[in-house]
């Protein structure tokens, strides 16, 4: 028997992820990708052509069209077009942050609960080999407990809604806590119990925070920095950021550098050193894994309740960085 | 200048190898309940006395200054007495085990009208030193985010005092301190701090901690150090700004390595080649604040400050709570 190709949506162009999420979805095996819509026709117009695909006129007719829908605008865009997809019972797979705010995410997990399809989160670091051999490592138990982690995904500030609270709800801590927060979560299966964070704009004249820095405390006493801040100079520094992890164990030190598969090319044309990655493409894996989900009618691989989880961390983190004292982070 | 040793262990040894560098200096005397033998040779090397306690140096009419380098908490007896007998005071780091303790040296200083230099030596690192004068000439715009990392194995069977982390403070004491140091030298004034660490865990032979700074001037410092390596010791530094960033680690910077078989006791690494050890420099520095010349990179209140954002770090370690700097 043959399965009829998935049928994929794209919502949403406007983040820096969309053109990995259409280029992935168009070569996808036995599926195929719809069209792209967004709340900016002209964008999505010009994204689709860029892309060979087309512009959907709107969400309506999208979701009218569609197996499944990938979501990859803004950040504030995430919760009413996930819930019209709910009410649609279209299985989602959302961009992180999964929203802006607890309520938000929430709401959103209990309405494809209550639609009885999945709500997926996009977390790609999780699909990256080194990560998987950190988390056997872990869990065969040779490093001993975990007493400490030190953590960086730090950036470059991708530039236009990114740098609007409305349209990101924050800066440098919501852009980039979730993907290590996540980390931790899978791996270490253990939630963030509390956390202590500083914010503020030092690196560009932008209305959302630049530079954070984040310790948190886990189930168990184990405690972890992490530094999301957009601290990569823009025009000078070979890459675009990191995602890095230094383990202290009982038994010894892992050091996990994700984006570490790369050739430096120092490049006359251009001014700078570039590294250039070689890594295996953690989008297709991702991808690969929520299009199986849905064809089988499977469990999201990774959920909306790993983005809801994240989400409590961010938030917690910006009323601390208004306290000035550590905040506990709700994870029911 | 003539100079006594106070202490008989690692940094004794060294501080009084570097006397016997500087001209004009003589190393006169060393008194400690114990020494190593490294600290014996360099004493007879000298020709110096090596007296049985702190105060067959400091009670020593023939003496113009002291080198402190015993255990923290014994400092601030040490340095008052010292000062109390005549004698300028340089102090290993922290200038003492708690802020009172502290405030007892710098009180001393002032009564007796001593100078009193506290050995934050990693303002003399060459390498530290050129990351401070590019951060505070305005190279990378206007900082914003510092990280420093100080990370090895637990001191060795040599210094037993160190494992019991209520005597030396642990390494949110004895250690993060060069870079709390640091970085009040850079940015000023810090106003809060919060800590994590092992200090409380009870692990045999491992401690370690992670700390957020924030200063007056806005910049968020990351902070951490760790005596849980397996060995080696390994430092960075990283500040980034509104129009670049600086970066430096110790183990990418050997300018010259030799990897020796068929055993390590040969093997080399050197990153300081055409730059003065920098524990002689700040040595250096303090004889001739002594001898009347301009004051050093760290003085006292520089050893208070620090000592400070330790303290208030190990009290947040215990409190769980950010605690207040202003």
């Amino acid at each position: 028997m043959t399965l009829a190709p998935l049928r994929i949506g794209i919502a949403g162009v406007a983040h820096v992820h969309a053109a990995g999420y259409i280029h992935e979805s168009m070569h996808a095996a036995n599926a195929t990708l719809v069209g792209v819509w967004d709340g900016d026709a002209s964008r999505a117009q010009t994204v689709a052509t860029r892309h060979g695909t087309q512009a959907v006129a709107s969400l309506d007719e999208l979701l009218g069209s569609i197996d499944t829908l990938l979501i990859a605008g803004d950040n504030a865009m995430h919760y009413p077009v996930t819930i019209e997809a709910a009410r649609r019972g279209i299985p989602t797979l959302c961009e992180k942050p999964l929203a802006t705010n607890t309520a938000d995410a929430r709401a959103m997990v209990d309405a494809f609960a209550t639609a009885n399809v999945q709500l997926g989160t996009a977390f790609p670091v999780r699909y990256s080999p080194a990560v998987r051999r950190l988390r056997d490592t872990i869990h065969a138990g040779s490093l001993g407990d975990t007493l400490m982690i030190r953590a960086t995904n730090r950036g470059t500030f991708p530039g236009g809604w990114f740098g609007d609270k409305a349209l990101a709800g924050g800066g440098a801590v919501m852009d980039h806590t979730v993907h290590v927060a996540d980390l931790l979560r899978w791996i270490w299966q253990r939630e963030c119990v509390e956390v202590y964070a500083e914010a503020a704009t030092r690196h560009y004249d932008i209305a959302v925070d630049d530079c954070g820095m984040l310790l948190m405390t886990m189930q168990g006493g184990m405690f972890v920095s992490l530094d999301p801040s957009w601290s990569r100079p823009n025009s000078s520094y070979p890459t675009w950021g990191d995602v890095t992890m230094e383990i202290t164990g009982m038994h010894g030190i892992i050091n996990l550098d994700v984006f570490g598969q790369h050739v430096t090319h120092y490049d006359n044309s251009t001014g700078r050193g570039r590294w250039v990655g070689y890594g295996i493409n953690l989008d297709a894996l991702m991808i690969a894994d929520w299009l199986d989900a849905v064809r089988h009618d499977k469990p999201a691989p990774i959920s909306g309740v790993d983005g809801l989880r994240t989400v409590q961390i961010v938030e917690a983190a910006y009323r601390s960085a208004q306290s000035h004292q550590p905040e506990p982070v709700a994870h029911t | 200048m003539r100079l006594g040793v106070i202490g008989g262990g690692g940094m004794a040894a060294y501080h009084a190898y570097n006397t016997t560098r500087i001209s004009h200096c003589t190393l006169v005397a060393m008194g400690s309940p114990e020494y190593t033998d490294a600290a014996r040779t360099i004493a007879h090397t000298a020709g110096a006395t090596c007296g049985e306690s702190a105060a067959a140096v400091y009670t020593r009419s023939d003496i113009d200054a002291v080198i402190i380098a015993t255990p923290t908490d014994t400092h601030a007896a040490v340095a008052v007495a010292a000062m109390q007998h005549g004698k300028h005071v340089f102090v290993e780091k922290p200038l003492a085990r708690t802020l009172a303790d502290a405030s007892a040296i710098i009180d001393a200083s002032i009564r007796y009208q001593r100078h009193l230099m506290t050995g934050h030596v990693v303002r003399y690192f060459a390498d530290y030193a050129q990351a401070h004068h590019l951060v505070t000439s305005g190279a990378i715009g206007q900082p914003g985010i510092a990280r420093t990392n100080r990370c090895g194995a637990f001191p060795g069977s040599g210094r037993v005092w160190y494992a019991d982390l209520q005597r030396s403070g642990g390494v949110l004491l004895d250690l993060i301190i060069h870079d709390y140091d640091w970085l009040r030298w850079t940015f000023g004034a810090p106003d809060r701090i919060y800590a994590r660490g092992l200090l409380n865990a009870g692990i045999e032979r491992k401690d370690a901690a992670m700390s957020i700074v924030h200063f007056t001037s806005g910049v968020i410092a990351y902070a951490e150090a760790s005596w849980a390596y397996p060995n080696g010791f390994r430092t960075s530094l990283e500040v980034s700004g509104s129009s670049g960033l600086i970066h430096h680690a110790n183990d990418d910077v050997a300018d010259i390595a030799l990897n020796a078989f068929p055993d390590t006791s040969a093997s080399l690494a050197a990153d300081r080649d055409g730059h003065e050890d920098p524990y002689l420099a700040q040595l250096r520095d303090f004889v001739a604040w002594c001898a009347g010349g301009p004051a050093p990179r760290s003085v006292a209140e520089d050893g208070y400050e620090s000592l400070r954002m330790s303290v208030a770090a190990i009290e947040s370690l215990h409190t769980g709570r950010a605690v207040s700097l202003t």
